[in-house]
């Protein structure tokens, strides 16, 4: 593996939060690492951690959140490390993030222009001719009129202008890596299509690195070309995004394409059935155990390491420690 | 101050900005409370003439004789119907004459132009306390929240809130006037001192404008403990609305954006958590403000000081008719016109209201 | 039955009483808050028998000891006594009366007068007679509380019972315009427009429907309000208006006592402290109350 290769890679990150009740301990040895140009999706139902890997990765985490072990390489430097107890912690250069709404994440009092200004001094360290910046990163995102856009705020716009205008910040930090975390979800759909799609755009043409949250499938495959699939806090299965899709191995990956509605077929989508854990009080073993309809006792009681199926696809489940005799089973 | 920084180029940015819009709303806004202050007017004076007691004989004492009460009557146009008497008023205001004070015997013009300066002297110096020390305790407050510092803040914007402004006044005038004289207690200006030729009727302004600065200098001194009591409850009010506007709206994503782009945090706290945040408080802060004039006397009797809400106390204890109604006029036009300057500012503040209308806080 | 979507406080069932422990935790969450609540009480407490709690019941009545004034605070006489020898601490128990009389019977009329406008302006919003009623009560809005009722006490004579009249006509305003607010953002809401289809009584709706959602944010300020009540009682006294002598005031010891400052510091600072104290009470209460109603359910 070529260091400069790789743009991001986290390594068996822990994160805890401190709340009321106790301590809820979300994100459990999280590892996934992307090459410069490749786009990986995280794909994982609410409430798993994807948001909280991505504000560490940025250092945003909220007060109460504590990081007990975990490593994370960005653009050559660390920008995390736990060391015997220590947390390190240096905010990353070149990585940007898109949230989730785009209303929420524009300040309502200040103008666009007002916000790209911020970014291009502080995150891509430009002093001069900020302004002809600040149109370029509008006309990436294909914004149309952006000496008008500059001027104005953000409650004039639609949901989608203003999740493209996010984009645009993104870009105007000059970054070499983006977060989108869930870009597309407070979207209407058509939107969501074309969003989706300049992101893949951007990320071909200027060889960005791309780590796409989501909690749908079907828009990872679209625009990915690796998947990890999350649960509770813990990868359970990455692999090439068709892969994902032809051989699903994890039992949770199966349950969530089965969930995917049809538009042919006999078969009705199904849910899986159970809940989330209790961060408060995590299962033992393998976190996705109490829902399993394959588990054993040893799932409930050691944590699964990740098995390979070839060389781009891993699978963090007992059922494959020894080894695969073509258990893909049921097709979805 | 942080807040000032704020300030005018921005303001001059929105007058570009809202353009056209915002004058047409605040047009509208002024033609409307003429309508509301012609209420007032009509309240007031309704009030005032349909109480118990007769205003001519208690203006002239029990033992004055009848024909001068008569006589007294007679001009204060008691002896006409109550429309008559509103609309002969109305007619006398628009030419600018309210009328006679019964216990001054001057015109009630006078009057007000000597006491109403006193009181806006104490209000501006009130307002700047408030919005000084409020909104940066607030601040501070929400940026070391959980420590100590806040609890100790939180604790005494409590206090502030709690204890009216006249209590502070006392307590004010027996620490640092009897316990520790630094600053006067009674009155506008030191009895050895002369007051500046009048331009504006403020003294410091005019010792100023003057050159006098010993006599400014004098009059800011004598101002600085009542306008100091009267900013006590608005400034606390300030103090935990700004922090928890900022504290709420840290956890916003546009911050997380900001400081995930490496925005310094001294600029985010001193602009992009500040300006969002400002909305409430400064609604709330306005409101009390624009009641000041009003609320004045109580702080103004207990530091002996001749403003114009004792000026209108003492009217009403007397039942001086005109100077009561126009009192009370007055200090509805002050809070009506307060308000509107409160809605310019939050339009300034807030561009969603500059472009939608009134006030959303 | 869209009745039973819509949220309300007059249950009749048990669920009414599971409501009422769940009310009670939350509030009692808050140390602050049972604090309040404790020290609103023993001001009731007081004002309610202040002749038996007070030590010198008779001061409060016309009582004049020459050779006791201006004591300063002592173990018989815990906040001193004034200038004319009372006991400064039972004045001010039989102050609590009119004080506590005064909210009461102020916010007993202006909460149902002031809601009652609030509801028709708001839900007949646009027709002619709410915007009359509304711009009246603009009118009122225009200037501050305490203005008006000094104005309205001032020309009356100086009885309790007028500078409670004065204290209504300028403060039911207040819960007209919050209780209209309320009321426009709702009225267009699908469980009034349900109602209004249902051929529901247009008065049933205003107070069975809408009036319950409201009914949080007006107990809260009702709360807080007691003890601003009081505060514009005690500034009426202050300047003579209100109770008369010798019946004791707040705000009549605070300015009587104010001649006397520094030397004889006590006889103005207690009572105001007392003021304080009953303010301090009730906002923490209406603090307690506000958390109860707003934690959602």
């Amino acid at each position: 593996m070529n260091i400069s290769d790789i743009a991001l890679k986290i390594e068996n990150l822990r994160v805890h939060y401190k709340v009321y009740r106790g301590i809820l301990k979300v994100l459990d040895g999280i590892s996934l690492e992307v090459k410069r140009g490749e786009k990986i999706g995280l794909v994982g139902e609410t409430g798993c951690g994807k948001t909280t890997t991505l504000k560490t990765v940025m250092n945003i985490l909220a007060r109460n959140a504590i990081v007990t072990a975990g490593k994370i390489h960005a653009n050559g430097d660390i920008v995390l490390e736990v060391k015997e107890g220590r947390v390190r912690k240096k905010p990353p250069k070149g990585v940007a993030m898109v949230f989730q709404d785009p209303t929420a994440a524009l300040n309502p009092v200040f103008t666009i222009g007002e916000q790209l200004e911020l970014v291009i001094k502080y995150a891509a360290n430009i002093n001069e001719n900020t302004r002809e910046f600040a149109i370029n990163a509008l006309q990436s995102a294909r914004l149309p009129d952006p000496e008008r856009l500059l001027t104005n705020f953000p409650f004039q716009l639609s949901g989608g202008m203003r999740q493209r205008v996010c984009i645009a910040m993104a870009l105007a930090a000059r970054p070499s890596i983006i977060l989108a975390d869930e870009p597309t979800t407070n979207l209407d759909v058509t939107i969501q299509d074309q969003v989706l799609k300049l992101i893949k755009r951007l990320s071909d043409e200027q060889k960005l690195a791309l780590v796409l949250v989501t909690h749908s499938l079907g828009v990872a495959r679209e625009t990915c070309d690796r998947i990890y699939v999350m649960y509770a806090g813990t990868i359970v299965e990455v692999a090439d995004s068709n892969e994902i899709f032809e051989q699903p191995l994890h039992p949770y990956t199966r349950g969530l394409l089965a969930s995917l509605p049809r538009l042919t077929g006999e078969r009705m989508a199904e849910g899986i059935k159970g809940r989330i854990p209790d961060y408060l009080n995590p299962p033992a073993g393998c976190r996705f155990a109490p829902r399993c309809d394959h588990a054993f006792e040893k799932c409930y009681t050691e944590k699964p390491l990740f098995y390979k199926a070839n060389d781009s696809h891993l699978v963090a489940c007992f059922l494959y420690e020894e080894g695969f005799s073509g258990k893909s089973g049921e097709q979805s | 101050m942080g807040v000032l920084s704020l300030g005018l180029q921005g303001f001059q940015g929105m007058v570009v900005k809202g353009g056209m819009q915002l004058l047409k709303y605040f047009v509208k806004r002024i033609i409307y409370s003429i309508g509301v202050l012609l209420g007032v007017s009509v309240l007031i004076f309704t009030i005032s003439n349909i109480v118990p007691g007769d205003p001519a004989r208690m203006a002239l004492g029990p033992r004055a004789p009848e024909w001068a009460v008569e006589a007294l009557r007679k001009q204060m146009n008691l002896d006409k119907p109550l429309v008559t008497r509103y609309f002969l008023w109305l007619s006398n205001l628009v030419r600018g004459d309210l009328g006679e004070s019964l216990r001054s015997r001057r015109p009630i013009t006078r009057d007000i132009a000597e006491y109403l300066p006193a009181s806006l002297e104490i209000i501006a110096l009130s307002a700047l306390f408030m919005a000084g020390i409020g909104i940066n305790l607030g601040r501070l407050s929400a940026k070391y929240a959980g420590t100590w510092f806040d609890g100790l803040i939180r604790i005494v914007s409590y206090v502030g809130i709690v204890t009216p402004a006249f209590v502070w006044a006392i307590v004010f005038s027996l620490v640092f006037s009897y316990l520790l004289p630094i600053f006067p207690t009674i009155g506008r200006i030191s009895p050895n001192l002369t007051p500046p030729p009048r331009v504006t009727g403020m003294y410091i302004i005019d010792g100023l404008i003057a050159g006098n600065f010993r006599v400014a200098l004098d009059a800011l001194w004598h101002i600085i403990l009542p306008a100091l009591a009267l900013a006590m409850g608005g400034a606390a009010q300030a103090a935990r609305m700004t922090r928890a506007s900022m504290v709420d709206n840290a956890d916003k994503d546009y911050i997380l954006a900001a400081r995930a782009y490496g925005v310094p945090d001294r600029l985010i706290y001193r602009k992009l958590l500040l300006k969002p945040s400002l909305i409430a408080p400064i609604s709330i802060m306005a409101l009390d403000i624009a009641a000041l004039l009003g609320n004045a006397f109580l702080v103004e009797l207990v530091f002996l000081y001749p403003g114009f809400s004792r000026y209108g106390v003492e009217a009403m204890l007397n039942k001086d008719l005109f100077a009561i109604i126009s009192v009370v006029l007055i200090i509805g036009i002050a809070y009506t016109v307060a308000n509107i300057l409160i809605d310019m500012i939050i339009a300034y503040l807030d561009p969603r209201v500059r472009f939608g209308g009134s006030r959303s806080a | 039955m869209l009745k039973d979507s819509v949220p309300r406080v007059l249950d009749t069932s048990s669920a009414y009483k599971e409501r009422i422990k769940r009310g009670w935790y939350r509030f009692s969450r808050s140390k602050l808050s049972v604090l309040g609540l404790a020290l609103a009480l023993t001001i009731v407490f007081i004002a309610l028998f202040a002749p038996l709690v007070a030590p010198y019941p008779e001061h409060a009545g016309p009582f004049v000891d020459f050779s006791n004034a201006c004591k300063p605070p002592s173990l018989t006489h815990p906040f001193g006594t004034d200038a004319i020898g009372r006991d400064i601490l039972s004045r001010v128990f039989f102050a609590f009366r009119g004080a506590l009389l005064m909210a009461f019977v102020v916010l007993l009329i202006v909460v149902p007068v002031g809601t009652t406008v609030g509801l028709i302006g708001g839900y007949f919003d646009g027709l002619w007679f709410s915007t009359v009623i509304m711009r009246i009560t603009d009118v009122f809005l225009a200037v501050p509380p305490l203005v008006l009722a000094l104005a309205i006490a001032a020309l009356l004579r100086p009885t309790l019972m007028n500078s409670m009249i004065a204290v209504c006509v300028s403060w039911w305003p207040w819960y007209a315009r919050l209780v209209y607010g309320m009321t426009v953002s709702v009225k267009n809401e699908p469980f009034v427009k349900a109602a209004e289809l249902m051929g529901m009584n247009r008065f049933k709706i205003m107070f069975g429907e809408i009036l319950p959602n409201h009914l949080g944010p007006i107990l809260t300020k009702m709360t807080l309000d007691v003890g601003w009540v009081i505060l514009t009682g005690a500034s009426l006294s202050f300047v003579g208006l209100g109770e008369q002598p010798p019946t004791p005031a707040l705000g009549t010891m605070v300015s009587d006592g104010a001649k006397y400052l520094p030397t004889f510091w006590w006889i103005s600072v207690f009572p105001a402290l007392m003021i304080v104290a009953i303010i301090l009470a009730f906002n923490l209460l209406g603090d307690g109350v506000r958390e109860m109603l707003t934690s959602g359910e």
